[in-house]
C-alpha cells in the first residue's frame, strides 16, 4: 500500500511540473485563455473556470478552451468541473493555461440526488449512495435493479432466476413490513412511484439511494423501505452525440440437478424392490425442456443542443430468451427528452416521455420442475410422432413436460408509459417556482390457452381452455414546489423549499375465459367460440368459464418543507418534514407527519486538520427520522364493504325441491378496520465520511443505524367471534433492524498505462420482530411459508426474525430407518410422539451479510471489471430434496443420485434435517473491454468491444439450484397449497439458475 | 426590486393554485367500484334475499372444511392413514384418531373459525334486518320468517360449538369487543331459548321455499339433539324433552324411505326422512367431494367414467366394517374385494392398481401410518351416490338430520329413561329403522327387548348413521370416546372437548382453556 501511495505521489509532482513548464510570460490586465481537459487529453466542456474572490468566470466551450481577462497577475483561477478534483492555479504571468484535470476518486464533488433537488456530497448529512453509469455493472441486465448489485452497502438485490421475465428482488437494510412490500420507492426522474420497467437500463445515468429515514422523509408515507432515485441520461450542450450500443448473451446452466439416469433407476427399484414402470427409453428430461438461448439487445441514443435547449433521443430493443424452451421477452422503449430555457433564461421547460412495451411469453416453471420428476425410462414421444403420455399413473403424475411446454401458452403484452412537464421559473435571484404534471399508464393484455391436447384438458375432459385479462393502471402526479437559496455574508449557505404533491391512482382490469373449443386453431382470440359458456348440460365440466371485472382507486396527498443549511460548509443541518394524508387509512387516521433531521460536521475543516496528510477529508453525520409505508396498505380496508360469496360457486338455495333457483348470496367481504394507520419506522443513523491520503486514493463511508418499525400493518388473526372472517388488515406490533454499512473506495495503482480502483461494499443486519400484538390487537405466530400441502416450514413470530425456519429438530434415525425427532425433553423419540410443541426456531432465512467487491483495470486500451458478491450467515431450505432424496417416492417420480447416499424410505417430513447454510461468495461479473484508438477517423469517436461473463462461479454449500433466492417475504393466498418464502427452494417450482456470457459494442458517433 | 416582485406576483399565485389541481378533496374518502357498502345495501327484494342465503350458503363448507374431519376422524369410524408414505397434513389426521391433537392444530382452529364465521354472517344479517324497514317490499319469504330461519342457524352453529368446544363466548352482533366465556349451562341455555322462541315464526315442510332450509321439524331435530346430550352438555338430562321434541317431529310429514340409500342418491331431495340438507350443487353450491376424498382413482375412472382424480383419503376402520352383517344392505355402502368394471363390450374386467397388479381392497389396514402399504386398503365409503361421469363437487344435498336420526334417538331416550333397558316401543323404533335392510326372514333383522343392548344400540346408531358426523356426539354419550381403538390407546376425558385454538385464545384475552389443554 505504501508503495503505490508514494507512487501517486510521485505522480503529482510530475504534473505541477508540467503545469509550470507549459506557463508563460504575462503582463498586467491581461487576457488568459487555455483549454481544459482530463488526463486522456480529451477536452472537457462546460467545466467553470473562475476567478477567485471574484464574480469575474467563464465556462469552457466545445472546445474545452476558455478566454478570460484578469486584472492583476496574482489573480487565481479556480478550475471544477463535476468529478474531477478542483484546481487552483495562480495566473502570474502566463497567458496562457492548459489545465489538466483530474479525477477526483473521492467522488465528493459529484451532485447526489436527494429528492426535490440535489446536494453536494460534501455537504449530505444523510445516508446516500450514488452509482453512476460507469460504474454500472455490464452483461446481459434485464431489470435495472442488477445495474448496482454489489455497488450498494445495505441494498441487497436478488436475482431469483435467470427467467427472462423475472425481475430483481430488493430491499435495503433489511425487511421494512411483514405485509409484503420491502421494496424501496422508486423515482424515476423526479417522478415518485415509477416502475423500474419503465425505463430501459442503458438509458440510465445515475442512481441515488436514500437509505436513512433522515434523508427520505421528504418522501414521507412511501419512504420506510428506503428510495431509490433514478436519473435519467439527458442532453448536454455542444455537438450531436450518437451512441450505438448493442450486445448478444447466451445462457449455459450453472448447476444441473443430477437425477437418476434410465440404468441407475432401473438398477434402484431393483435394489429396493419397487416394481420398476420400465418403458425402454433413456430420456434426459432436463435436457429435453431446455435449449441454448440467443439473447440480443440494441441501443440507439442521439442527443445533444445548444446553451438554451438540449435533447436526447433513444430507442432500445432487447430480446431474451429463456434458458427453458418457450419463455422470452421482447421488449421496445423509446425515450425523448428536451430541456430549454426561455423568457431570459428564467424559464426552465422539460419534458420527457418514455414509452416501453413487452411482448412476454412466460416460462412454465410447473414443466421444469416436472423435468426432474419424469420416469427416465419413458420417451419424449411415441413412434407416431404422439406426445407419450402416462394418464393411469397415480395422481396423473407422470405428465410429459416437453408436451406441456407446447401444449400451453401463456403470454402478455404489457405497456408503460412514464411522462412529465416541469417548469421551473426563477421569480428572483435564488427563489424558484416549478410545476410538474406526470402521468403513468402501466397496461397488461394477457392471454392463455391450453390445448385440447394438454394432458390436464384431456383428464378432465375440458377440451381446451382459453382466457384473457387486461389490467390497467393509471397515475396522475401533480407536485409544485417554491425554493429559496442564498448565502448570508458569503458564510451561511440556505436552501429552502416547500412544496406540494397529490397523486391519484386508478387500477382497473377485466378478465374472462372459456372452455371446450373444437379447434386449437383460435388460442385465446375467440373466447366466445368456446363450447362450454352456453353449455348448462349438468356434469358439463365448465370450469373454464368465467368472466370478471374490478376497479380501484387510491389518492395521496402531501404538503412538505425542508431545509439545508451550512456554515462555510462544516457544520450542516438538514431538516425535512412532510405532512402526508392517503384515502386508504381509516378515517380519523388519513393524515400524518412524517420528518428529519440530520446534522453533519466536516472535521477536516476545522485548523487542527486543515493540513492533515493522511486526512483529507473527514465528515461525521448523525440523522433521525420517521417516516411511513403506505405501499404495506391496501385500498378499502377501513370500510364495511360487502360483495358477492364466492364468484357464483356457493349460491343459496330457495324454493321446493328440484325446482328452486340459486341466489348468489351477499356478505361482508372483509373484517372493516376503521382504525387502520401508518406503519411507521423511526429510525437512527450514525455515519462518517472521509477521503484519506495524498489525492484522497482511499475513500468511503461508515454507518450504523437502527430503524424501528411500528404499528406493523398486516393480516392478522381477527377476533372470531364477533368479527366475521378469520383475518383482518390492522397494525400490530413491531420490527427492529439494526446494522452496519461499510463502502470503501480505492484508486490502488495509477501510472500512464496502468490503473487499478477497488471498491467494496459491506452491510451487516440483524432483524428482528419485537412483537406482533397491539392494544388493538393480540397476535401469535404466523405460518408463512408452505413447501406442501399443510406443511409450514417458516414463521412470522415475536422475537425471530421475517421469516425464521420452524419446524422438528432431526435427532437421527432408527435401526429401520425411520425418522427420530428431539422432543421437548431433549430426547430421541418416533414422529408420532412428537406435537406442535416440540418444534423450534431454525434459524434465519435472510442473509445477515451482503458483500460486494469490485475492481476496475485500466490497461492501456484494455478495461476489465471483476465483481465478486456474497451473502452470509443465513439458512436455506431445498424443498425438492425433501422428495426427490426419498426413496419411498420412487413410485412417484425420479430421484436425485443423493437419494443413494443417505437412503431415506419414510414419510417426507420437514425437520431440522432439510436445514442447509445458504451462505455463498460468487463471481458474479467479469468483463474485458477493448476501446479501439479513433484518432484518424472523422466519423467515429470511439468504439468499445467486451465480453463479459455473469453468475460465473458460486461457492456454496446449498444444494439447491442456487442459494441466490428471494430475500424478501410476500404473503400469499393463505388458500393455496404452496407458498414461497425467502430461501426456499420449492418442490413445485424450478427454473435453473445460468451463467451468462455476452459479447458487446458501443460506439460513438 | 420590490417592482419586480409585484409583477411576478400573479405568475406565483397562479403556480401555487396549480396546487389545488384535482387535490382539493383533502378529506380523501374513498370511492368503492367493485363492491357494495353496508350502508346502500338491501334497497330492493334481490339484495335482501342475497343476504339472507348468505349463512345457508356458507354452510357448503361443512363437509370440506374442519366439521367431518373433528366430528369423524376423531372416532373409530372413520380414519386418514398415512398410505405408501404419504402423509397428509403433517400428521393432522394421525393426531385426531390417536386424540393427541393440541390447541395449535390447524384443523381444530378451521372448525373454530367455520363454526363462528357462519354466526358471524347470521348475526350480520339479524342486526340488518333490526335496522331495516323492508315493509315496502315484495319479499318471497316473510320477514319475521327470515329471521326465525337465521337465528336457527345461528343456534345450530351454537349447538356444534357447544358440542365441539364446550365453554365458548355467546355473541349476538357483530363488532362486540372481547366477549367472555360463558358456561355450557349458559350457552346450552341461549340455544334452547332460541330454538322455542323462534318455531312459531318457522315454515314447514311443504310450504313456499322450504327446501334446504329451517323449518319448524328440522328446529325441533335441533331440540332434540340438544337435549338428547343435555347430560354431556350440562349434566342435567333432558330425556323426557328429547322425546316430546322428536315427537313433534315423527308428527310432521316425514316417513322413512324404503331403502337405506335413498336419502343419499344423487337427487336425494326426493327422499321422505330428510329432515335438513344443505343443498349442493356441481356448479351453483359446490364443496361437496365425499366421492373424491374417499375413492381411488382408479375405481372412480373405470367404474364411475369421471375425470378428477380420487384421493382415498378417508377408509373406515376394519373393526367398524366388522360392525356390519353380511346381509345387511347397508354394507353395500362400501367398497371392498376384488374391483372390476364393465369395459366397452360389456365385459366384467380386473380393475388395475397402480402397482401392476389386480386391485383388492381389504378392509383391513396395515397400519396407521406406513410407507410401503395402504394405497388398497381400507373399505371406501359410497354412501353417498357416485354419478357415473360426474364432478367432483357432487349434486347429492348432504344430510344434517333425518328421521332414522331421530327415531334411535328416541329409543334411546326411551332406554335410558328404563335404566339402560330397552323397551317395547324403543325396540318397534329400532326395528322400523333396521328392518329395511334385511330380508323378511333374516333372523338377525329384528331386535327384541333382550338383545337390544345400549351397547347394540350404539352400533345400531354406527351402522345407520355411518360418515354423517353424529358418531363423536354419540361416542361420548354412550361413555365410549375415551377408550382405546385401533392405533389408539386410551385417552383422558377431558378430550371429549377440543382445546379453544391458541390463536384464537391469544387474540381474545377474555377466552379460557379448557380444562386439561
Amino acid at each position: 500500500m505504501k508503495i503505490i501511495s508514494k507512487k501517486i505521489k510521485k505522480l503529482k509532482w510530475l504534473f505541477c511540473l508540467f503545469i509550470v513548464l507549459v506557463s508563460q510570460q504575462a503582463i498586467s490586465q491581461q487576457q488568459v485563455s487555455g483549454t481544459v481537459s482530463d488526463t486522456e487529453g480529451i477536452p472537457i466542456v462546460g467545466a467553470n473556470v473562475l476567478v477567485e474572490g471574484t464574480n469575474n468566470g467563464t465556462m469552457t466551450d466545445f472546445d474545452g478552451s476558455f478566454e478570460l481577462e484578469v486584472s492583476e497577475n496574482d489573480a487565481v483561477l479556480v478550475i471544477s468541473y463535476l468529478g474531477y478534483l478542483r484546481q487552483r492555479i495562480t495566473v502570474g504571468n502566463q497567458g496562457n493555461i492548459d489545465v489538466v484535470m483530474e479525477e477526483d476518486v473521492s467522488s465528493l464533488e459529484e451532485v447526489v440526488l436527494i429528492g426535490y433537488g440535489s446536494q453536494s456530497r460534501e455537504t449530505v448529512t444523510g445516508a446516500i449512495s450514488t452509482v453512476s453509469a460507469d460504474d454500472f455493472n455490464s452483461g446481459m441486465i434485464n431489470d435495472p435493479m442488477t445495474l448496482i448489485s454489489g455497488k450498494v452497502a445495505g441494498l441487497s438485490t436478488s436475482n431469483p432466476s435467470s427467467d427472462p421475465n423475472a425481475t430483481a428482488d430488493f430491499s435495503l437494510r433489511g425487511p421494512a413490513t411483514i405485509s409484503g412490500n420491502s421494496q424501496p420507492l422508486i423515482v424515476i426522474d423526479g417522478v415518485p412511484g415509477g416502475d423500474l420497467q419503465t425505463v430501459a437500463p442503458s438509458n440510465i445515468a445515475s442512481i441515488d439511494v436514500l437509505k436513512d429515514a433522515s434523508a427520505a422523509a421528504i418522501y414521507g408515507s412511501r419512504a420506510t423501505a428506503g428510495v431509490i432515485i433514478i436519473a435519467t441520461k439527458k442532453g448536454t450542450p455542444g455537438e450531436v452525440q450518437i451512441n450505438y450500443n448493442s450486445y448478444v448473451s447466451t445462457d449455459v446452466v450453472t448447476n444441473k440437478y443430477d437425477v437418476l439416469d434410465a440404468a441407475q433407476y432401473r438398477q434402484v427399484g431393483n435394489d429396493y424392490g419397487f416394481a420398476v414402470d420400465d418403458a425402454g427409453a433413456d430420456t434426459d428430461w432436463f435436457d429435453e425442456v431446455t435449449r441454448t438461448p440467443i439473447s440480443h439487445v440494441h441501443n440507439l441514443s442521439v442527443s445533444g443542443g445548444n446553451e438554451k435547449t438540449t435533447y436526447y433521443a433513444g430507442i432500445n430493443y432487447r430480446n431474451f430468451q429463456g434458458i427453458d424452451l418457450i419463455s422470452e421477452r421482447e421488449s421496445l422503449n423509446g425515450t425523448f427528452k428536451l430541456n430549454t430555457k426561455a423568457l431570459q433564461d428564467k424559464l426552465d421547460f422539460s419534458f420527457m416521455l418514455t414509452n416501453s412495451h413487452d411482448n412476454r411469453d412466460f416460462a412454465n416453471y410447473g414443466s421444469l420442475a416436472q423435468s426432474l420428476k419424469m420416469n427416465p425410462t419413458f420417451p419424449v414421444k411415441n413412434p407416431d410422432g404422439s406426445w407419450y403420455q402416462r394418464p393411469d399413473i397415480q395422481f396423473g403424475l407422470q405428465w410429459n413436460p416437453v408436451a406441456s411446454m407446447y401444449t400451453t401458452t401463456n403470454n402478455s403484452k404489457e405497456s408503460r408509459l412514464l411522462g412529465n412537464i416541469k417548469v421551473d421559473y426563477a421569480i428572483l435571484d435564488g427563489l424558484d417556482a416549478s410545476v410538474s404534471y406526470s402521468l403513468m399508464k402501466n397496461s397488461f393484455l394477457g392471454g392463455s390457452y391450453s390445448s385440447r391436447e394438454d394432458f390436464f384438458q384431456q383428464q378432465q375432459g375440458v377440451g381446451g381452455q382459453a382466457s384473457r385479462s387486461q389490467d390497467l393502471t393509471t397515475t396522475n402526479i401533480v407536485e409544485t414546489t417554491l425554493g429559496y437559496g442564498t448565502t448570508i455574508d458569503d458564510d451561511h449557505n440556505m436552501d429552502v423549499l416547500a412544496g406540494y404533491s397529490y397523486q391519484n391512482t386508478f387500477n382497473e382490469g377485466f378478465s374472462a375465459g372459456n372452455n371446450s373449443f373444437n379447434t386449437d386453431a383460435f388460442l385465446y382470440y375467440n373466447l366466445g367460440a368456446g363450447g362450454a359458456l352456453n353449455n348448462f348440460t349438468p356434469n358439463f365440466n365448465r370450469s373454464g368459464v368465467f368472466v370478471g371485472s374490478y376497479g380501484s382507486e387510491r389518492t395521496l396527498a402531501a404538503f412538505f418543507g425542508r431545509i439545508i443549511y451550512d456554515y462555510r460548509k462544516k457544520y450542516l443541518l438538514n431538516l425535512s418534514i412532510r405532512r402526508e394524508g392517503a384515502s386508504v387509512l381509516g378515517r380519523d387516521n388519513k393524515w400524518d407527519t412524517f420528518s428529519g433531521i440530520s446534522a453533519g460536521w466536516v472535521a477536516s475543516k476545522e485548523e487542527f486538520l486543515q493540513d492533515n496528510e493522511l486526512i483529507q477529508y473527514l465528515k461525521l453525520r448523525g440523522g433521525y427520522g420517521v417516516t411511513g409505508n403506505q405501499e404495506s396498505l391496501s385500498p378499502y380496508q377501513s370500510l364495511a364493504t360487502l360483495g358477492p360469496y364466492f364468484g357464483g360457486s356457493h349460491n343459496g338455495y330457495l324454493g321446493e325441491p328440484g325446482s328452486g333457483s340459486w341466489i348468489q348470496p351477499y356478505g361482508p367481504s372483509i373484517n372493516p378496520n376503521p382504525a387502520l394507520q401508518w406503519e411507521t419506522k423511526k429510525e437512527l443513523n450514525i455515519g462518517l465520511d472521509f477521503a484519506l491520503f495524498q489525492s484522497s486514493w482511499l475513500s468511503g463511508s461508515m454507518d450504523y443505524y437502527h430503524r424501528k418499525i411500528e404499528n406493523l400493518v398486516g393480516n392478522y388473526t381477527a377476533q372470531v367471534p364477533s368479527l366475521i372472517l378469520p383475518e383482518i388488515f390492522a397494525n400490530a406490533g413491531s420490527m427492529v433492524n439494526k446494522g452496519f454499512e461499510l463502502a470503501l473506495n480505492a484508486q490502488l495503482y495509477k501510472n500512464d498505462t496502468f490503473r487499478w480502483n477497488t471498491s467494496f461494499v459491506a452491510a451487516f443486519n440483524e432483524n428482528e420482530i419485537v412483537s406482533i400484538t397491539s392494544d388493538q390487537f393480540k397476535g401469535s405466530a404466523q405460518d408463512i411459508t408452505r413447501v406442501t400441502e399443510g406443511v409450514n416450514i417458516q414463521r412470522l413470530a415475536s422475537g425471530q426474525p421475517v421469516a425464521a425456519f420452524y419446524g422438528r429438530v432431526f435427532a437421527g434415525f432408527t435401526e429401520e430407518g425411520d425418522w427420530l425427532f428431539q422432543n421437548q425433553e431433549g430426547e430421541a423419540v418416533v414422529d408420532s410422539e412428537i406435537g406442535e410443541d416440540d418444534f423450534r426456531y431454525l434459524g434465519n432465512s435472510i442473509p445477515k451479510y451482503s458483500l460486494g467487491l469490485t475492481n476496475n483495470f485500466n490497461f492501456g486500451n484494455f478495461d476489465a471489471t471483476v465483481l465478486v458478491r456474497s451473502a452470509l450467515a443465513f439458512h436455506a431450505v431445498n424443498g425438492k430434496r425433501m422428495f426427490h432424496e426419498n426413496i419411498s417416492y420412487y413410485s412417484r417420480q425420479n430421484l436425485f443420485e443423493s437419494a443413494l447416499d443417505e437412503p431415506i424410505q419414510n414419510s417426507p417430513l420437514f425437520s431440522s434435517y432439510y436445514i442447509e447454510n445458504g451462505s455463498y461468495v460468487k463471481l458474479d461479473n467479469v468483463t474485458v473491454g477493448y476501446t479501439f484508438p479513433m484518432e484518424n477517423t472523422d466519423y467515429i469517436k470511439s468504439i468499445r468491444v467486451y465480453v463479459t461473463g455473469t453468475n460465473l462461479l458460486t461457492f456454496t454449500d446449498f444444494s439447491g439450484n442456487d442459494p441466490e433466492m428471494g430475500i424478501n417475504y410476500y404473503p400469499s393466498d393463505p388458500e393455496s397449497e404452496v407458498s414461497n418464502g425467502p430461501s426456499v427452494e420449492p418442490y413445485y417450482d424450478y427454473y435453473p439458475r445460468t451463467s451468462t456470457f455476452t459479447i458487446g459494442l458501443s460506439a460513438n458517433f | 426590486m420590490k417592482y419586480i416582485y409585484m409583477s411576478r406576483l400573479p405568475l406565483i399565485l397562479s403556480l401555487m393554485g396549480l396546487c389545488c389541481l384535482g387535490g382539493c378533496d383533502m378529506d380523501l374518502e374513498e370511492e368503492v367500484y367493485s363492491a357494495e357498502t353496508s350502508e346502500n345495501f338491501y334497497q330492493n327484494e334481490d339484495q335482501v334475499m342475497a343476504a339472507y342465503v348468505m349463512p345457508y350458503a356458507f354452510m357448503q363448507n361443512l363437509y370440506d372444511g374442519g366439521h367431518f374431519s373433528l366430528q369423524e376422524l376423531s372416532t373409530d369410524e372413520v380414519v386418514a392413514p398415512t398410505r405408501n408414505g404419504y402423509e397428509d397434513q403433517n400428521g393432522a389426521w394421525v393426531r385426531l384418531h390417536r386424540h393427541t391433537w393440541t390447541s395449535s392444530d390447524v384443523w381444530i382452529l378451521y372448525e373454530w373459525q367455520n363454526l363462528f364465521q357462519a354466526i358471524g354472517y347470521s348475526n350480520y344479517f339479524l342486526g340488518a334486518m333490526e335496522e331495516q324497514d323492508l315493509s315496502g317490499m315484495d319479499l318471497p319469504i316473510a320477514k319475521e320468517r327470515m329471521i326465525a330461519e337465521i337465528k336457527l342457524v345461528r343456534a345450530l352453529h351454537y349447538y356444534w360449538a357447544l358440542s365441539t368446544f364446550g365453554n365458548i363466548p355467546i355473541v349476538t352482533s357483530v363488532g362486540e369487543s372481547s366477549p367472555a366465556t360463558r358456561s355450557r349451562q349458559e350457552v346450552f341455555e341461549f340455544i334452547e331459548q332460541e330454538i322455542l322462541e323462534n318455531i312459531p315464526q318457522l315454515g314447514e315442510k311443504g310450504d313456499a321455499n322450504w327446501y334446504g332450509h329451517f323449518t319448524k321439524s328440522a328446529a325441533y331435530a335441533l331440540l332434540a339433539k340438544l337435549y338428547i346430550n343435555a347430560d354431556v352438555f350440562t349434566g342435567t338430562p333432558r330425556w323426557e324433552d328429547a322425546i316430546s321434541a322428536i315427537d313433534n317431529v315423527l308428527g310432521a310429514n316425514y316417513s322413512l324411505d324404503s331403502d337405506w340409500s335413498t336419502p343419499f342418491l344423487v337427487n336425494n331431495e326426493n327422499s321422505n326422512e330428510n329432515i335438513l340438507v344443505v343443498p349442493f350443487d356441481a356448479s351453483n353450491a359446490t364443496g361437496f367431494n365425499f366421492a373424491e376424498q374417499n375413492l381411488h382413482e382408479e375405481i372412480l375412472f373405470a367404474k364411475y367414467n369421471v375425470e378428477y382424480y380420487g384421493w382415498h383419503k378417508y377408509s373406515t376402520q376394519e373393526s367398524f366394517f366388522n360392525l356390519f352383517a353380511e346381509n345387511d344392505e347397508r354394507i353395500e355402502q362400501w367398497v371392498v374385494g376384488p374391483q372390476t368394471f364393465i369395459n366397452e363390450d360389456g365385459e366384467e374386467e380386473p380393475i388395475w392398481s397402480w402397482y401392476g397388479y389386480e386391485m383388492v381392497v381389504t378392509p383391513q389396514i396395515t397400519a396407521l401410518q406406513s410407507d410401503d402399504t395402504g394405497w388398497d386398503e381400507g373399505a371406501m365409503s359410497i354412501k353417498y351416490e357416485v354419478e357415473v361421469g360426474g364432478l367432483s363437487n357432487m349434486s347429492n344435498d348432504m344430510v344434517l338430520f333425518r328421521l332414522a336420526d331421530m327415531m334411535l334417538l328416541k329409543a334411546e331416550a326411551l332406554m335410558r329413561l328404563a335404566g339402560g333397558e330397552a323397551t317395547s316401543e324403543a325396540v318397534d323404533l329400532v326395528n322400523q329403522v333396521r328392518a329395511r335392510n334385511f330380508e323378511a326372514d333374516a333372523e338377525n333383522a329384528q331386535y327384541t327387548t333382550s338383545n337390544l343392548t345400549m351397547d347394540e344400540l350404539l352400533d345400531e346408531r354406527g351402522r345407520e348413521l355411518a360418515y354423517e358426523m353424529h358418531r363423536r356426539e354419540d361416542l361420548i354419550r354412550f361413555g365410549k370416546f375415551n377408550d382405546e381403538w385401533w392405533e389408539k390407546s386410551a385417552s383422558a376425558e377431558h378430550r371429549q372437548l377440543f382445546p379453544i385454538p391458541a390463536t384464537v385464545l391469544t387474540a381474545n384475552p377474555e377466552l379460557e382453556q379448557n380444562p386439561g389443554y
